[in-house]
């Protein structure tokens, strides 16, 4: 009888319906932003998750950032001119940086003669802190918005911040988005290690829209790109880049805003004047595809690396352009499948028009005699042994090659006496213009950034 | 040393306190059922005074003070029938072994009379316990590691039906990855190695110490509940009946590898031939307190900066042949006047690995979106060289001690240890950057297991009734990885050397130190009714892990590097002093990288069951039981005060009753049929539900985790045919279908702009397949010296998860991670006993797993089949002494990991290791 009861209340203990549940608790230290004010004139900006809120960083504090600041969904963040922002050294998760997240908005608008400065913890206003050229030590400026891109997911997680933290998310639908206004202001010594080969570019726009506004920008001695485009379409006029351990310019994800009046100045460490990428490296082909309009650059090589590179089916317009003192020219990929066949690449852009080189000159570009297809080159992927893995056509290479010409490209045979030293042309360019597309651009009779005067002279580190 | 040689010399003293006379010792186990019987009367025939003892809690024996010269001695038991053994040779001092299988009663006969001779333990003893368990179960034992030739738990584990090994190091059951498998050590939990698993690394354990593996693949209650594979229990040796003694040595030559004067290493300290980390490895004491920042404290960072070594990059020196050397002693004896059992076990082994034409690659899918085809396009391709060292240590200490016949009380002590040099070097170009890659990493692992176990076996009760078995042990692992180094740098085609810090990480060194503690404590309790028995017990598990890991990162402004990392490294080029430069060599260390990488961890498991195994009819067994789980984790990234982002996740779970049947049909004399069903967990490891993310240096790629991870439930079904024929003979076909309820998966998050790989519950997986397994002797061809044997296992799994990120959503439909569609053992054995020579071949292969998940619609990396043959012979060439010689890895068969896309295959790791052939003698006393 016993034994029979036991069978069955066991029966029964395993019968019950095998619900579970579960209680869990998660804590992540989310508190009000600390101002902690140091007592000597600095203020220290911890972000614990709510942002800097609407406020104004004041010209009679230097702010000190430690760690990501953001300025979150709905805040306004106001720098007034004059005022210097420091970031805390450190590198990976410990970098400091300001973003301003989808939704939040920056007014930084400085003036000539009081610009505003974003540097590293050890130097000052003037920039005599540290050495000009030291980089790293810092993170950057990072502007993020609901605009398109071409990425396969519509929002994505901006370089160095993991999916898990949203503030990092960019990309929408909303072309016109407006995440504020950037005017007079130097980004000094920034781009530190953020971890995976990944370091802060001085400027980063993720997906910023239209309604945004930069002008006179400067970015100066940045270990990574000055300035980096994913996607969105943001109209930028007037800026200088000097001195960046990476590329000057670069664009990817389907970027397809505007730009005038854009200055580089290589150091030795420089990589590419402009890196331009389609689309990422998972969605090369998606849509939109990257084909901003670009004009009146002026891009001062290291006479070690290349003008631009075009990749990843990627697009887009240069014109009334002047570069100079490069080692290679403009590079564009060629893809094919098995059979030898084009795919959608950045020669399959350049076919269909939507890569166009146009009306821009160049001079000691490889070689200060050379020639349109030295200037013009196509890459393929290559092997291990750097060989490629299979050849171009001849025909599709003397049709780029040509195109040199036909589109008012020349090759100048007398220096037009841009320096790094001095970016406004002693010779200067001007005849067989492209005309000016839209609204944006303001029409000017001459090519490159600069017509008679330098118009980053006084508010830049590096004038 | 020095307690070595005290402990040795105790355990002589006791082999040599013999008396005159010779024991006799054995098992009595039931011949139908194989199960041991206690309380059997064993007595010589004719002694006087009489010479009579019982079976004990084991159904062992020991008939001692027997005369020397030849006797008979007899067995009774109730219901069984009387068994008389003849001719028992007994001799001084030694130990003569009968065992002996009565015959339960029937009217006929009354007594059996057998001649000692005729005893022949052939039958393998662990498949005497797969036909007599209730439930599903495979194993290996010591005498199949011998006859194979495995030296370490995880190659042993490959015999097993159904069992394959990923990365040398975690066992997939019925492909099912290590998440699912639960590994005891004498039924107590140990703590795993890996940073990053909840599971234990099996090559640690050295086949030296070990008695068999046991896999069992169905759920009973009194089992952990955490596994769906299978629940692997690895049994140390433990005493033997009589004196033994061992000493083994051998040699090893690989042609690809032994004495290569180009073998890749490095300056890895004094001890590493030990395995062992002398300290010329660790963080400079100088960088302990961190590394102020650059332009902060010039002068503290310069000091700082120089005060570590500047090996970064590869050595090549010579090799040495692969070497293992083992001693074992073991002895039953008497102290205080009762039977104590010993053992004592030392090993070493020494192995090196090495290649230097393999290749590295990474590709890209291009423009295949829209179902148009696509191109593979490569990211980059590098050949790839490597030298690896790997030393692996053992001790054991097992000491038993039975207090009567029916209580036995057991200590286990062990250590083993792993030491593991492995030195890359890869080159080649990087089409993403139009740069040729040079890539170094070296690095040192060191892995220690420390366990203590106490355990008791205890039989109370009139009819001995009334069973209790309890264990009581602590655990400690460590795992110190110090210093690995990457220091990577490029050429443009043409150019010159440089390091770009856009293109690849800058030099890091990287140091971890894990430490896991797990205290284990279980007791069981049965009761033997008429017709039912019924079953009892519970246990507590705690662990306590501690990951701690600090990185740094190698910089420099303005520095030319010239393509030596030493040059580059060297005193002159060591900070602000540094000549015509920004700022030369300085080391920066990133703190909150370091503190999401390092994190204390608990979890605490409470269980109790209770089940009653009872006969449906004469031929039907059930076993039927639940048990109740209670699981506590808790998990905090390091708690520093002036730490803003501290973070931690916690999970309770109250309600897990986890029922089972199995049901066992005797379809014939030795044949069964048996059904189960259980249902089983599968628990997320404590870094996957840390509600933050790090950066895997060593993988390449960042790891999110999710405190919203739940743990998956599965359902398990099994139905499995078996024959069993005399000589451990087997057929066996099994059936068998898993499904989980929100099983755990890797998946990459389409949002992340880098690699970032996130732990989901996906929503289902459903997994089934089918086992075979035979092992026949080829008497019926006139070979009855060679026995044959294979095992196969059919599998197929489908994970199921959709995710929405935005407009775009992600789908997987792909099999189970490092599932392998099939898996293949053969193996033949040759014995002649006569000519004291025995040989074996052994073959496995197991099919393509998915390897490394890849981002976006780029087709997964799959690892590709690898067969590997081995052989070996070995042959007695005097009374204790044998030799064997072996070839292993025949084939040679390329180890390949490859992309498909449009039926074509595209490499992304390819090497092969060569043969290996080696030479061992071996001296035994048995």
């Amino acid at each position: 009888m016993k034994l029979k009861f036991l069978f069955l209340s066991l029966l029964m203990f395993a019968g019950v319906a095998m619900f579970t549940s579960c209680e869990e608790e998660v804590v992540v230290n989310k508190n009000a932003t600390v101002y902690q004010d140091n007592g000597n004139g600095t203020v220290t900006i911890i972000d614990k998750g709510e942002g800097t809120g609407t406020t104004t960083l004041t010209a009679n504090k230097t702010w000190i950032l430690e760690g990501f600041v953001y300025v979150n969904d709905g805040q306004t963040l106001t720098i007034e001119a004059g005022t210097l922002i420091k970031g805390k050294s450190g590198t990976a998760e410990n970098a400091s940086a300001l973003i301003v997240a989808r939704g939040g908005k920056i007014n930084a608008v400085g003036t000539a003669a009081k610009p505003i400065v974003l540097t590293g913890e050890a130097d000052n206003y003037e920039g005599t802190g540290v050495d000009k050229m030291a980089k790293g030590l810092w993170g950057g400026l990072i502007i993020l918005g609901k605009a398109t891109t071409n990425n396969s997911t519509s929002e994505k997680a901006i370089e160095g911040i993991p999916t898990s933290e949203t503030r990092g998310l960019f990309g929408g639908t909303n072309d016109a988005d407006n995440s504020g206004t950037i005017k007079y202001v130097s980004i000094r010594h920034g781009g530190t290690d953020i971890g995976e080969g990944n370091e802060i570019n001085g400027l980063t726009l993720g997906a910023v829209g239209s309604g945004t506004v930069i002008e006179y920008l400067e970015v100066i001695s940045n270990q990574d790109d000055g300035v980096e485009f994913f996607g969105g379409c943001p109209q930028l006029k007037n800026i200088v880049v000097a001195y960046c351990g990476d590329d000057s310019y670069d664009y990817d994800e389907g970027f397809h805003g505007k730009g005038q009046f854009w200055l580089t100045v290589q150091g030795d460490d420089s990589d590419r004047c402009g890196e331009h990428d389609g689309g990422p490296s998972d969605n090369q082909t998606g849509t939109p595809y990257s084909m901003p309009e670009i004009y009146n650059v002026t891009y001062i090589g290291n006479a070690l690396k290349k003008v631009i590179t075009f990749r990843e089916n990627a697009g887009g317009t240069y014109a009334n352009s002047i570069f100079v003192n490069q080692l290679k020219g403009i590079d564009i990929e060629y893809l094919q499948d098995a059979n030898a066949a084009l795919v959608q690449s950045t020669y399959k852009m350049f076919q269909d028009g939507n890569l166009k080189i146009k009306n821009n000159v160049f001079y000691n570009v490889v070689a200060v005699s050379t020639t349109a297809d030295k200037l013009f080159t196509i890459s393929v992927p290559k092997d291990a042994n750097g060989d490629n893995l299979y050849s171009v056509p001849s025909a599709l290479k003397t049709a780029f090659a040509d195109y040199f010409a036909t589109a008012g490209n020349s090759i100048l045979p007398t220096d037009p006496g841009v320096s790094a030293t001095n970016p406004v042309p002693t010779t200067a360019q001007t005849g067989n213009m492209a005309s000016y597309p839209s609204t944006f651009f303001e029409t000017v009779t001459y090519k490159g950034a600069f017509g008679a005067s330098n118009w980053a002279s006084g508010w830049t580190l590096l004038y | 040393m020095k307690k070595i040689l005290l402990i040795i010399t105790i355990l002589f003293t006791f082999f040599t306190s013999y008396s005159q006379k010779g024991i006799i010792r054995g098992q009595v186990t039931d011949k139908t059922t194989g199960e041991t019987l206690i309380g059997a009367t064993m007595l010589v025939v004719g002694s006087d005074p009489m010479i009579a003892t019982i079976t004990d809690y084991d159904g062992n024996y020991s008939l001692e003070d027997v005369p020397e010269g030849t006797h008979s001695i007899q067995c009774t038991y109730v219901s069984y029938e009387k068994q008389i053994v003849s001719s028992v040779e007994v001799k001084s001092k030694n130990v003569t072994i009968i065992d002996i299988a009565l015959l339960p009663e029937t009217q006929d006969i009354g007594e059996v009379n057998i001649v000692a001779s005729a005893i022949q333990n052939t039958e393998n003893s662990l498949l005497t316990i797969q036909k007599k368990s209730i439930t599903l179960l495979n194993g290996v034992s010591s005498q199949t590691f011998s006859r194979m030739g495995d030296s370490d738990a995880a190659s042993a584990m490959k015999r097993v039906t159904g069992v394959s090994v990923e990365g040398g190091k975690y066992i997939f059951v019925r492909g099912l990855s290590d998440r699912y498998s639960k590994i005891t050590l004498n039924g107590a939990e140990i703590p795993g190695l890996d940073p990053s698993k909840n599971t234990v690394q099996l090559d640690m354990f050295s086949t030296n110490i070990i008695d068999n593996i046991v896999v069992q693949k169905t759920f009973s209650p009194n089992l952990p509940a955490s596994f769906a594979g299978g629940y692997v229990n690895i049994s140390t040796k433990s005493f033997p009946t009589k004196f033994t003694l061992q000493f083994s040595t051998s040699l090893g030559y690989n042609p690809q590898t032994s004495l290569n004067d180009n073998f890749l290493t490095f300056e890895n300290g004094s001890l590493a031939w030990l395995g062992i980390n002398d300290g010329s490895m660790d963080i400079p004491a100088a960088a302990e307190n961190g590394i102020p920042a650059l332009y902060q404290n010039n002068n503290e960072l310069d000091r700082i900066s120089a005060t570590f070594n500047k090996n970064m990059t590869a050595e090549r020196k010579t090799s040495f042949f692969n070497h293992s050397h083992s001693f074992s002693i073991g002895n039953q004896v008497k102290f205080l006047g009762k039977p104590l059992g010993f053992i004592f076990d030392l090993s070493y082994s020494r192995e090196f690995k090495s290649y230097d034409n393999g290749e590295y690659a990474r590709y890209n899918l291009v423009g295949g979106d829209n179902g148009i085809t696509g191109i593979i396009s490569p990211l980059i391709i590098e050949n790839e060289e490597l030298g690896e060292e790997e030393i692996i240590t053992s001790a054991l200490l097992g000491i038993s001690y039975k207090l009567t016949p029916l209580h036995k009380i057991g200590l286990s002590i062990i250590r083993s240890g792993g030491g593991l040099t492995q030195t890359r070097v890869r080159e080649g170009y990087k089409s993403t950057d139009n740069m040729f890659m040079f890539e170094n990493t070296l690095g040192f692992q060191e892995r220690v297991l420390n366990a203590l176990q106490l355990n008791g076996n205890h039989v109370f009760g009139e009819n001995n009734q009334f069973e209790a078995d309890w264990t009581s042990s602590i655990s400690k692992s460590i795992l110190n990885e110090p210093d690995l180094r990457f220091f990577n740098y490029d050429s443009i085609t043409g150019g010159e050397y440089e390091i770009s810090y856009n293109a690849y990480p800058a030099p890091t060194r990287f140091y971890r130190d894990l430490n896991e503690m797990n205290f284990d404590n279980k007791i069981n309790f049965s009761w033997q009714m008429e017709k039912i028995k019924f079953r009892a017990g519970a246990s507590y598990t705690y662990k306590d892990r501690n990951s701690k890991s600090t990185q740094f990162s190698i910089l420099s402004q303005g520095l030319e590097f010239t393509g030596s990392a030493e040059d580059y490294l060297s005193d002159e080029n060591i900070g602000q002093n540094a000549d015509g430069v920004t700022y030369g060599v300085y080391y920066q260390n990133d703190v909150t990288t370091d503190q999401y990488n390092s994190y204390n961890a608990f979890e605490h498991i409470a269980a109790g069951y209770a089940m009653l195994d009872f006969k449906l009819s004469t031929l039907i067994d059930v076993q039927t039981g639940v048990r109740y789980e209670y699981d506590y984790t808790f998990v905090e990234n390091e708690r520093n005060p002036t730490q803003y982002k501290y973070v931690k996740a916690s999970k309770k779970y109250f309600y897990d009753f986890l029922p089972a049947v199995n049901v066992n049909y005797l379809a014939g004399q030795n044949m069964n049929v048996r059904f189960a069903y259980s249902r089983t967990l599968g628990r997320p490891a404590f870094r996957e539900i840390a509600p933050y993310a790090y950066y895997d240096f060593k993988e390449g790629w960042r790891v999110v985790g999710n405190p919203d991870l739940e743990r998956s439930v599965i359902d398990n079904i099994d139905l499995r045919w078996e024959n069993f024929m005399e000589n451990g003979q087997i057929i066996s076909v099994s059936v068998f279908a898993k499904y989980f309820t929100k099983p755990i998966e890797l998946v990459d998050d389409p949002r992340a702009s880098n690699f970032e790989l996130h732990y989901v519950n996906a929503d289902n997986s459903f997994l089934y397949g089918i086992e075979l397994e035979v092992r026949k002797n080829l008497g019926f061809i006139n070979l009855p010296k060679f026995m044959f044997g294979g095992n196969f296992t059919f599998l197929k799994s489908q994970v199921r998860y959709v995710e929405d990120y935005g407009s775009s959503s992600l789908s997987v439909n792909r099999p189970m991670y490092g599932q392998s569609p099939w898996v293949v053992n053969f193996y033949m054995n040759y014995d002649n006993q006569e000519k004291g020579i025995s040989s074996n071949l052994a073959f496995n292969v197991d099919g393509p797993k998915l390897s490394v998940v890849t981002k976006g619609s780029t087709p997964d990396v799959y690892q590709e089949a690898y067969p590997a043959l081995n052989f070996n012979i070995s042959k007695k060439i005097a009374q204790h002494f044998s030799v064997k010689a072996s070839v292993s890895n025949i084939l040679d068969a390329k180890n390949k990991k490859t992309y498909t896309y449009d039926s074509e295959k595209y490499i992304s790791q390819e090497f092969n290791l060569g043969r290996t052939y080696s030479i061992s003698v071996k001296y035994l006393i048995d």
